[in-house]
């Protein structure tokens, strides 16, 4: 009889004493709710010491500053996407992309394309692939002394720096990839669904909105995992209210994913049309004003990071870059991570980046080597 | 009428899917298992049911005409309240947003024009610039074969060609211009 009631008993006060457990853990994180505004300001964008070198129209030219001199001769650019801050790349100690590079010594930049006003609409991707990057590489390059530079795109950033080094291939010296979609055919990832012409009137979207809102881009991207976003996402959140270094990353990732930014309407036509509906780049048929992009021109080493599970930029939109470049040294690493993961994930900082950096070092220059590259005339002439 | 049978199927689908895996957590489950680990995990299974079917439901023309339609709404909408505001501000002879749009279109239009001759331009200097490059050699090359064995030049660096050699090019009518003549 004890052992009957043992059995039915001891599960049943268990219970019950974790219940209560979770009830009076529950009301202290209820009492955490007040401070949280507080604690969201707080958050910080950006983690390393940089300074505003450049200036263009609504584009600012960010150079990491270090304690030591750089290492390498050839300088680093990061170029980010038109949707988004950048400060995604810098987002905490700890949580930073910019530091591994220049803790690897590279002399790093990032391009912050600033926020696109309603007179901004009519930019287009030949504006700022032949005007604003041709100006800022050329300007890094004049800084540093350096004839190349090497450049790191991330998401259409990632594509815009692909069209970039094919159109001026003797200016990349290193081409790396951060989720950057390239080959937009397959039908794995709901945005090509969603853009698909009998749905989306790009076209009249442009005439009408001029710039693509930032509530309607925002829209989009939680639509992609409505479920993760909207709930499991506040639940997460209820659960861990009593964590301070949780709370540091959320609302630091939270911030961040809020903070979007409009993109000029020429160029959101152009990405929706070119890209999503016809793609062009891989049929080799990108215009990029009067040029046309081949990515057979891309000679120089590539390296292409892919996240696994990406829903935004799925693994397929990425993959094929390799096959199309005309570069005999071509490398590709995949992390089981996300969009977003992939930056920042804790799986991503430990082995992704200091892989990458690794790479990078490989097929770059240190500090005080002769100088090599386009100038050898000038350099003997001297 | 096949739309209802289609809906009423894939909610089928995912009540089953969400069972299954409800099933699958509490199969997991023993009388020592902390009730709201317990909990959490059939939260995580119906919350997965529910983000597969999401996803499928996102996918299917019903969903994609259904954002269609709103999309063409929103527009819709978004062009008449600026076309109202439109004939507002010219009623009260005021700028409106589209001839500021205008003025930007046309200013871009000059913009590009501009920087197409100034790119054609720039062809023709780096062209002009290679073709004095490429004389600038070949005056040189001349005035190299016009020095002595001991470096120095003759009086009269331009070799002409030999006597017979000009009267053959006379004789075909191509003899060049020679001042010295």
């Amino acid at each position: 009889m004890s052992t009957f009631s043992s059995t039915w008993t001891h599960p049943w006060m268990s219970w019950q004493q974790s219940v209560m457990d979770e009830s009076l853990l529950a009301m202290r994180r209820m009492a955490r709710l007040p401070f949280l505004w507080d604690r969201s300001q707080r958050v910080s964008k950006g983690a390393s010491p940089s300074e505003i070198v450049y200036e263009e129209d609504r584009l600012t030219l960010l150079h990491y500053t270090s304690e030591r001199p750089p290492r390498y001769r050839t300088p680093l650019v990061f170029v980010f996407a038109l949707v988004n801050r950048p400060y995604i790349l810098d987002l905490k100690p700890g949580k930073s992309v910019v530091e591994h590079f220049v803790k690897a010594g590279f002399d790093t930049y990032l391009v912050d394309w600033g926020v696109p006003q309603a007179a901004d609409r009519h930019l287009t991707l030949d504006d700022y692939i032949n005007g604003y990057m041709v100006n800022v590489m050329d300007y890094v390059r004049e800084r540093t002394g350096s004839d190349q530079v090497n450049v790191l795109g991330y998401c259409m950033g990632g594509t815009m720096s692909a069209m970039f080094t094919a159109l001026h291939p003797r200016v990349v010296r290193n081409l790396m990839l951060l989720a950057a979609g390239i080959d937009f055919g397959s039908r794995d990832g709901l945005l090509q669904l969603w853009t698909d012409p009998a749905v989306f009137d790009v076209d009249r979207f442009v005439e009408v909105y001029g710039n693509a809102p930032a509530w309607f881009l925002q829209s989009a991207f939680l639509l992609l995992k409505p479920v993760q976003n909207l709930i499991e996402k506040p639940i997460g959140l209820a659960e861990r209210m009593g964590d301070d270094a949780y709370l540091d990353d959320y609302f630091a990732m939270e911030g961040w994913l809020n903070d979007n930014i409009p993109v000029p309407g020429e160029v959101f036509r152009e990405f929706v049309k070119y890209l999503y509906q016809q793609n062009r780049l891989v049929k080799g048929q990108m215009p990029v004003g009067k040029h046309i992009v081949d990515l057979k021109k891309i000679t120089c080493p590539v390296l292409n990071l892919m996240a696994t599970r990406d829903d935004l930029v799925p693994c397929s939109q990425s993959e094929p870059f390799n096959e199309l470049v005309g570069s005999h040294d071509k490398t590709t690493m995949e992390l089981p991570a996300g969009h977003i993961g992939l930056a920042v994930g804790s799986k991503a900082q430990r082995e992704l980046w200091p892989a990458a950096t690794q790479w990078l070092g490989q097929r770059s220059d240190k500090a005080g080597t002769a100088r090599r590259g386009l100038r050898k005339g000038r350099a003997k002439d001297s | 009428m096949d739309n209802y049978f289609d809906q009423a199927q894939r909610f089928g689908q995912m009540w089953l899917d969400f069972m299954m895996r409800s099933m699958q957590a509490a199969t997991g489950m023993t009388p020592q298992t902390p009730p709201l680990e317990a909990m959490r995990q059939m939260r995580t299974a119906m919350l997965g049911a529910i983000s597969q079917a999401a996803e499928q439901w996102m996918r299917s023309p019903q969903f994609l005409d259904l954002m269609k339609q709103s999309l063409d709404g929103a527009l819709s909408y978004w062009q008449q309240l600026s076309g109202v505001w439109t004939q507002a501000r010219h009623a009260t002879q005021g700028v409106a947003h589209e001839d500021v749009d205008a003025l930007m279109v046309s200013v871009r239009h000059l913009e590009q024009r501009l920087l197409d001759r100034m790119e054609e331009m720039s062809d023709r200097v780096e062209e002009l610039s290679r073709d004095m490059e490429q004389l600038g050699r070949r005056l040189a090359k001349l005035n190299a074969n016009g020095r002595t064995s001991n470096g120095q030049a003759h009086d009269q660096p331009i070799r002409r060609p030999a006597p017979a050699a000009r009267q053959r090019k006379r004789a075909r009518g191509q003899e060049a211009f020679n001042p010295a003549e």
